[in-house]
């Protein structure tokens, strides 16, 4: 069982100045604060990523804005375009201060 | 250990092992949890980088008004923005969605879906991507529109639409 903020971070056949595909999962409940525990009747609180972010060799190359209305275990895959060789960085930061990272190897 | 006058009279008990192998285990624990990746305090704008959370927008549980503070205009060109959906979600919950737009110029992606309670459902910050299309998984509450609008660094919006039939819907308790 993954537990929260567990991650993993693929680049798929990254190539020198090509847009390249990026997909990310992370473990996380998203929460939306509507739901009820049907055990105690009292109102799961919102817990869930409120922005992402992706850094390549400490630049900012992808961000995004998430709500309650992104599914459980959040899946996200994008694009950016590496220049050179380097890391990859995927940050999630949460409504409840939760800030987790996963990194990958990118190599061109 | 012991060393010296008393090295053949005196040797670990095995309490004293125990004790040195919990503590080497509770340092090494330490060690670990400080390297993971751990909480850390946000800063004073409530983010470490980027541009601010859309919080109005997210909230709005009216279309128009959500589009016009997410996005910031309701007038937008139905070209360029294809949305990809399965043709029938059968779990509202989890609803595969991917949003492309074939201009070379893009700034921000949105996700509007129309009919769920808070209808503005995500952005994305693809200006340096090189290609603007992303794909997710979001919650909806029933058979709806999604519109997948982009942005352009020029201040142009265009927007695509797609619709899913939800058999289960994934937004409520």
């Amino acid at each position: 069982m993954a537990k929260l903020g567990d991650a993993m971070v693929r680049v798929i056949s990254p190539r020198k100045g090509q847009p390249t595909l990026v997909k990310a999962v992370i473990s996380h409940p998203m929460n939306s604060g509507d739901a009820t525990d049907p055990k105690t009747g009292k109102k799961i609180p919102a817990h869930f990523v409120k922005k992402v972010f992706g850094d390549f060799n400490g630049k900012t190359i992808f961000e995004a804005d998430w709500s309650i209305s992104i599914s459980r275990n959040p899946y996200l895959a994008y694009y950016f375009t590496p220049t050179e060789s380097g890391v990859l960085k995927m940050t999630w930061e949460d409504n409840l201060g939760g800030v987790f990272t996963k990194e990958a190897n990118v190599s061109v | 250990m012991i060393r010296g006058r008393y090295r053949n009279t005196y040797s670990c008990t095995d309490e004293e092992r125990r004790v040195v192998l919990k503590t080497l285990g509770v340092v090494i624990g330490v060690a670990a949890v400080g390297t993971s990746a751990a909480l850390r305090p946000l800063n004073a704008l409530g983010a470490e980088q980027g541009h601010p959370w859309p919080e109005a927008a997210l909230d709005q549980a009216n279309v128009d008004e959500a589009i016009k503070l997410g996005v910031g205009t309701m007038s937008m060109e139905e070209a360029h923005v294809t949305v990809g959906l399965p043709p029938v979600a059968e779990n509202g919950a989890v609803v595969p969605v991917t949003v492309a737009c074939d201009l070379n110029n893009v700034d921000t992606l949105h996700i509007v879906v129309d009919k769920n309670p808070e209808p503005y459902i995500c952005r994305y910050y693809v200006g340096d991507s090189g290609r603007a299309e992303i794909s997710t998984r979001i919650k909806m509450g029933e058979t709806s529109d999604v519109r997948g609008i982009a942005v352009t660094k020029d201040g142009k919006v265009y927007m695509g639409k797609n619709n899913v039939r939800v058999v289960t819907g994934g937004c409520g308790a």
